[in-house]
This record gives structure tokens, sequence and C-alpha cells, in this order.
């Protein structure tokens, strides 16, 4: 008995982290009745591999986003990386290591330095990592003036492997998610969370606030790389602009997915649900036969819903809890 | 306050303003020829583009929050004009005051989402920026056409001696954001919105309104902006407000006001818009690539803007 109010109670508390769910549901299903084609395996392989980028990307600035701030560096860092690996990467297992792994090290370094900065001086996040944005996407153009570069083909293979219909992006995928889990529970993950809702109590309550930001953003640029890296695998070749449309969608992502503006709440399963709506409304508005002229604008509708759904939400809850 | 407390209050914005010059100074001396006239005219009509969103942009910026719908404002509003227009002078009649009302709609519904329907300034922003694209894009087909009176090619490019004739107008129209911002109840309310909302509720501000007024006078004065550059280029395109979305915030934080809201002022902002252009011309009669160019220009903006908000700390 008890538990069943408690359930209901939550129902009725969080009905908004379904409705990402529910969307991604009803986006996948309309385009089932336009064309069945979408509804096989084969498709949504090939759409989870599409999409991981953009899941990375916004997974890793969900981090960022749940302390309060903001990394428009994510798309320097997929600059980088993706022109790096495009560039000097080898057909052979330990030059693809090696790569990865500077990659990686990359992103992780340019995520520590905007934390540190960002926490030190208090200088907004906005403005930071807009420096460091376009820093990065500097250098990626010193590495690779124009699009191109070449990939190892056992590299692309390799990412983009299907074990029968299931591609490793779905693997990772799921790894993921079990991975945040159990980051959620963490000291780390808590602490996050705690400085989004409110950084002074957090640094009051003994929270090191320093250590906890530069994990956040470093965990932002780390996986940042990996965007870019899983990026040079699908589209096969180095661009020194291919960043640039990530700044926006992974943050729209993660906002669509339920996590606030404001920090403290949300989490990353939602930002991926937010990757694959933002990815599957393209291929909606294709088969829909909308015309490409107007598809940003259907975009841009979608977001503006999606977000004031979730503020509509919070105020009830605000009257809610001043009633209660 | 005293002559010397103004002077160490303003001390950041002179600096700025100091960096910017010394910046000028520089680039003339390595490329001996470039400070002629006709090279400071456009820079300083450049200046001027920016500073029209800038002045936007200090609004919202003020009471803590953004505009990102700034390029495609702007882009509507040079394309408004050309098609009412057709190339007829006599028309901008009209014309003006309706690229200015497009700017003060677009802005009203900016306004409206954040402050009363509650949603975060730079999602709704960067939402209402791509649908205005797709409003854009979707009726013109992709093509924006049109053609833009001669008078406004004149009003563009001209101006006497060094100084553009779009200086002189930014000029003016920053004496009165100035006025406005620094001397009127107006623009007090705007400030204490952005030091704390809470207290500016209880103190009887009409906060929702105010707010989307901010938002309200950026749209206009990014389609004022647009509208104005449509007679510095002799077809317009798609993206002509691309740079304007970035640049004139960071215009805005160069300057020392704190994206927080609620400090700052805006003859710091004018200062933001010297440098960022100004660098932006060294930087490329400098022939560096476009790599080093876009490291340089993060470096700077890092420094200028640390620079500029640690003073800001330090007066509060």
């Amino acid at each position: 008995m008890e538990n069943k109010r408690t359930f209901k109670q939550k129902l009725s508390d969080n009905w908004l982290a379904i409705v990402p769910y529910a969307m991604l549901i009803i986006i996948v299903a309309v385009m089932g009745i336009l064309n069945t084609n979408t509804l096989k395996a084969s498709y949504i392989a090939n759409k989870c591999d599409n999409s991981f980028s953009l899941v990375l990307a916004a997974v890793g600035q969900t981090f960022v986003l749940l302390t309060g701030g903001f990394d428009l560096s994510v798309g320097g860092v997929i600059c980088i990386t993706n022109c790096l690996a495009a560039v000097h990467m080898q057909d052979s297992a330990g030059s693809i290591l090696l790569w990865s792994v500077i990659c990686i090290i990359i992103g992780i370094a340019i995520g520590m330095f905007n934390g540190f900065v960002i926490e030190k001086t208090k200088l907004q996040p906005f403005i930071a990592t807009l420096a460091t944005q376009s820093v990065c996407m500097g250098l990626a153009l010193l590495i690779l003036k124009v699009d191109g570069g070449k990939v190892p083909r056992s590299y692309m293979k390799a990412l983009t492997k299907r074990f029968g219909d299931l591609p490793l992006s779905a693997i990772l995928l799921v790894i993921m998610i079990l991975l945040w889990l159990y980051f959620k529970n963490t000291k780390t993950g808590m602490n996050i969370y705690a400085i989004g809702s409110n950084k002074k109590s957090a640094r009051l309550n003994g929270i090191p606030v320093l250590r906890t930001m530069v994990t956040a953003y470093a965990l932002s640029g780390c996986f940042a790389a990996l965007a870019g890296l899983y990026r040079t695998a699908v589209v096969a070749s180095g661009s020194p602009t291919a960043g640039g449309d990530f700044v926006m969608s992974s943050i729209s992502a993660a906002v669509i997915g339920g996590t606030a503006l404001a920090g403290g709440s949300g989490g990353i399963i939602g930002s991926i649900i937010g990757a694959f709506i933002l990815r599957y409304i393209t291929d909606l508005l294709v088969f829909m036969k909308v015309s490409s002229y107007w598809s940003s604008l259907v975009q841009g509708v979608l977001l503006i819903l999606a977000v004031a759904l979730s503020a509509y939400g919070n105020t009830l809850k605000k009257r809610k809890e001043g009633v209660g | 306050m005293t002559a010397k407390e103004t002077l160490k209050r303003n001390a950041s914005i002179l600096l700025t303003f100091i960096i910017a010059f010394a910046l000028l100074a520089f680039v003339s001396v390595m490329k001996p020829g470039y400070a002629n006239t006709a090279n400071l005219k456009m820079i300083s009509i450049s200046i001027a583009m920016l500073g029209f969103t800038a002045i936007g942009q200090t609004f919202p910026i003020l009471t803590g929050g953004m505009d990102l719908s700034v390029p495609w404002v702007f882009c509507i509003g040079a394309y408004l004009c050309a098609m009412l227009t057709g190339g007829e002078p006599a028309k901008m009649i009209y014309a003006v005051p309706v690229v200015l009302l497009a700017g003060l709609v677009m802005g009203a519904l900016n306004g409206f989402g954040i402050a009363y329907v509650g949603i975060a300034p730079v999602i709704m922003t960067m939402a209402s920026n791509i649908i205005f694209q797709g409003l854009l894009v979707g009726f013109t087909n992709g093509t924006p056409g049109g053609k833009i009176p001669d008078g406004m090619k004149n009003l563009a490019t001209g101006g006497v001696g060094a100084v553009g004739w779009m200086f002189l107008i930014w000029v003016v129209m920053s004496v009165l954001t100035w006025v406005i911002l620094s001397k009127t109840s107006y623009g007090r309310k705007i400030y204490a919105i952005g030091n704390s909302m809470t207290c500016s509720l209880y103190s009887g501000i009409n906060v929702k309104l105010v707010k989307m007024s901010t938002y309200m006078i950026c749209g206009m004065m990014a389609a004022l902006g647009g509208l104005l550059y449509s007679g510095r280029v002799t077809q317009l395109y798609l993206g002509m407000g691309s740079n304007y979305q970035m640049e004139s915030v960071s215009a805005v934080a160069i300057g020392g006001i704190s994206l927080m809201g609620g400090s700052g002022s805006y003859i710091g902002t004018m200062a933001g818009c010297f440098v960022i252009v100004i660098l932006d011309g060294l930087l490329t009669a400098m022939s560096f690539s476009q790599g080093v160019q876009k490291v340089i220009y993060g470096i700077v903006l890092f420094l200028a803007v640390l620079l500029s908000s640690r003073r800001t700390g330090r007066t509060e």
C-alpha cells in the first residue's frame, strides 16, 4: 500500500522525466508509419552509429551543465581530435592506440584547464570556454587546413563493427549508462550535483569545489575527444570545422533530455535520449517531405516546446512545494 | 564621488581603450600605410556595425541574460529592407519603421519565452535563432534577393575624413544608451534585476516586463544593424550576421559587464567593440593563417575578459 502511494507520488513529481522518452517513442513510431524500413534493425543500427558522436558530446556536456556551467569548447576539442586522428593515425594497432590515447589526453587537459580557470578566476564559463573554443579551432586549422586526411580502414571497421545487427556503439552506450548509474552515487558524482544546486552551501559543507569542477570539465573534454575520435571513424575523414555544430546541439540534447541549465538536476541518460531525438528529427522531416529550408524552423520550435514544458513543470513543482 | 574615485572606478574601461589603441598603433608600425584615411574609415564603420548589436546585447546581459538570436534577426532586418524598398530610396520612409518593428516583435518573442514562460535565456534565444533562420530561408527559398537603395550604400560606406557616418550614428546612439542605462529609472531597474531578481520583485519592479523589454531592445538593435549593414554589401547573403552572435557577447564581456548581470558600464562595451574590431583587422593585416588568427583571438579574448572582470570584482 505504502509502496504504491510512493510510486504514484514519484510519478506525479517526475512526470517531466518521462517526456523525452515519450517524445522519442512518438518520433520513432511516426517514422515507422511513414516508412516501415526505419523500424528495421539495420536502419536503427546505422542511426545508432551516426548519432553516437553527438551522444558522446552531449554526455560530456551534461557533467558541466550539472555544475551549473557551460562548455562551448566541446566543439573545439572535437575539431582537434578529429583532425589529429585523420592526419596522424597509421594503419597499425600501435599507432591507432597511441593516437587515440593522445587525443583523449588532449581532451582531458583542455577540460581541466577550463575547469581550473573558471573556478580560480571566477570567469563566466560561457566566455572562458568561448575563448578556449577559439584557440582549439585555430589549432585544428593548423593541424589540417581543409577537410581531408586519411583514416585507417581497420580503425573505421573496428569502431563501426556489427555483431549480427548489434552495433558496437550500442554496446558502448549500455556500458556508458551502467557506468553512469554507478558514478552518480559516488562521492564525485554527488559533489557535482551538490555544486550545481548550490555552490555556496556545497563549499561550506566542505565539498572540494575546485577538484570537482576540474573533474566535471575534464570529463566533458574527455567525452568530446571520444566524440571526435568516433566521428573520425564514421565520417572517414577529418575536418577543422567539424565540431562547430556540436556545441549548440550538445547543449540542446542535454536540455531536451531534462538537464537544467541552472545545474543540479538531470543526468546523462536524458541527454542520450535528447541526442537521439535531435538526430531522428532530421530524418523525420525528410520522410515527412518537409523542405530542408524549413527544417531548422521545426527544430527550433521543438526545442522551445521541450524546454517550455520543463520550465512549466518546474513552476508547478515550485508552487506545490510552496503550498505544501 | 570624487574625481579620483571616478577615475579609479573607470580605470578598467580606460585600460581597455588603451589596449585597443595600442593594438592599432602596433599594426600601423608593423604595416606602414595601414592607418590611412580610407582604412581607418573602414575600421570605424566596422566598429559601428558591431556596436549596434553590442548596444542591444548590453541590455539583456545586464539583467543576467543573453541574446544569441542576434545573427538571424540581423539577417531578417537586412532582407526586409531590401525586399520592402526594392531599391527605391523613397520607400525607406516605411521600410525603416517596419524593420524596427520586426526586430521588436522578434525580441518580444524571446522576452516572452524567457520572462513569462521561464525558459533559460541561452536556450530560448538559441532556439529562436534557428527559428528565424528557418523563417528567412524558408520564405526566400534560400536565396534572399532584393535591392538596396543607393542612398543606403552612401550612408553605409561614406563619411567625413577617417570617420564613417555609421560611426557617428553609433556614437549618438551610444550616448543615448548610456543616458538610458545610468540616468533613468528604467536603467536602474535593469541593473537591479541583474543584481537580485528577488529584491527587485519585492521592490515593486515589474521584473517580467522589464526583462522582456531588454530583449525587445536587443532585437530592435540587431534588426537596425542588419538594415544599416545591407548598404555595405553588394549582394545580400545568408549568414551575414553570424559573426555578431559571439562577438557582441564578447564585446560586452571585454567591456567589463559581468555575464551574471547587474554590474559594469555601457562605456566598457564601446571599448570592447574597439578591441575586437581592431584586433580582427590586425590579425588580417599581419596575414596570419586562419588557424593562428583564431588562436590569438581566443587568447586575447580570454586575457581581456580576465583583466576587466578582475577590476570589476575589486570595485565591488
